[in-house]
């Protein structure tokens, strides 16, 4: 009995040991999220340098989570009249829903691919979450990459994203326009670098 | 009032020419055809140049690509062809580049509208007359 408990406890160690975290949104210099779609006068590429969220990885079992906080207001498009009605409440509509998220469910290696994950998840755009799967891919970063950029000690990993987002599906409807008609649907990028040394406190 | 019909009927039917020729006009002396990337910071950059290796897409060592296409004038400062990929031209901008598509937008429907000024010149000329 005593001996089952104690190898419980060294498995439970042992699981806690190989799971780290990384944290997302230590500097704006960390961060680059650009999200593009095709309108009748031009091809629209917007992009924000602040997000927030944390990975969990466990590499010994191939498992982890995901969770990015991206706020509104600083997502920019180049045009400051056209910010301001990507925030307004016939778009995304910044007053009530200040933040777009993804929070995963679940996260699969790609078969024979190194460093490649299909995660699932929540993608919550204007109040409402829809499932998306994503394909990421996470790379580690040299042991000096820390001070390279004035990080804490810390393993620091790169990870990108890419994925399509479809603004209907987050009740955000396209005005009708007949002419500089703006896609429904939005392709986004994203590369964060995340560091285990943890996020400074908010005051 | 027929001068004026004359006038409206001429400018409108110059109009559906010159705009489209002025627009190839600028497109010829200034359009480059670019891969535009939304710039990482220079601390990323170096790090995902230690960390890349052949095979791996080179323009996203320096930022966020998008998708390839002609843009005006873009400043020089700004094009960085790639050493790990010379036969890429990169447009590093956190601005949106005055794109060929905007230019062929406004001439198109520039045109359009010179072409209904020249019929309602026309119209008014015969009635006019």
């Amino acid at each position: 009995m005593i001996r089952t408990a104690l190898a419980l406890a060294l498995m439970a160690a042992t699981a806690a040991a190989q799971e780290e975290t990384f944290w997302v949104g230590h500097s704006d210099k960390l961060v680059n999220i650009t999200f593009e779609a095709h309108a009748d006068i031009e091809s629209i590429v917007g992009h924000t340098m602040k997000a927030t969220g944390e990975i969990r990885m466990d590499a010994a079992r191939e498992t982890g989570s995901v969770s990015i906080t991206v706020p509104v207001r600083e997502m920019t498009t180049g045009i400051k009249l056209r910010d301001e009605h990507m925030r307004s409440a016939g778009w995304l509509d910044e007053a009530k829903f200040a933040e777009i998220s993804f929070t995963s469910k679940k996260i699969e290696k790609v078969k024979d691919a190194r460093d490649r994950f299909t995660v699932t998840g929540d993608f919550t755009m204007h109040g409402v979450a829809r499932e998306t799967t994503v394909e990421v891919a996470m790379k580690a970063l040299p042991a000096d990459a820390s001070k390279k950029l004035m990080l804490p000690d810390g393993k620091v990993i790169r990870f990108t994203a890419e994925f399509s987002v479809k603004l209907s599906d987050h009740g955000v409807k396209v005005p009708d326009m007949a002419v500089g008609k703006v896609e429904n649907e939005w392709k986004v990028k994203m590369t964060l670098f995340a560091s285990t040394a943890k996020l400074p406190e908010k005051k | 009032m027929r001068r004026l019909a004359a006038v409206v009927l001429w400018g409108g039917a110059a109009g559906t020419q010159l705009l489209p020729l002025a627009a190839a006009v600028v497109v010829a002396i200034g359009a480059r055809h670019v891969t535009p990337v939304k710039p990482h910071a220079p601390e990323m950059v170096s790090l995902n140049r230690d960390i890349w290796s052949h095979g791996e897409p080179v323009a996203d060592i320096y930022g966020n690509p998008s998708a390839r296409q002609w843009v005006l004038f873009p400043p020089r400062e700004n094009l960085v062809v790639p050493p790990e990929d010379p036969s890429l031209t990169l447009l590093l901008a956190t601005d949106n580049p005055l794109q060929l598509q905007t230019v062929w937008f406004f001439a198109g429907w520039g045109a359009a509208a010179s072409a209904v000024v020249a019929l309602l010149g026309g119209a008014l000329y015969w009635v006019a007359r």
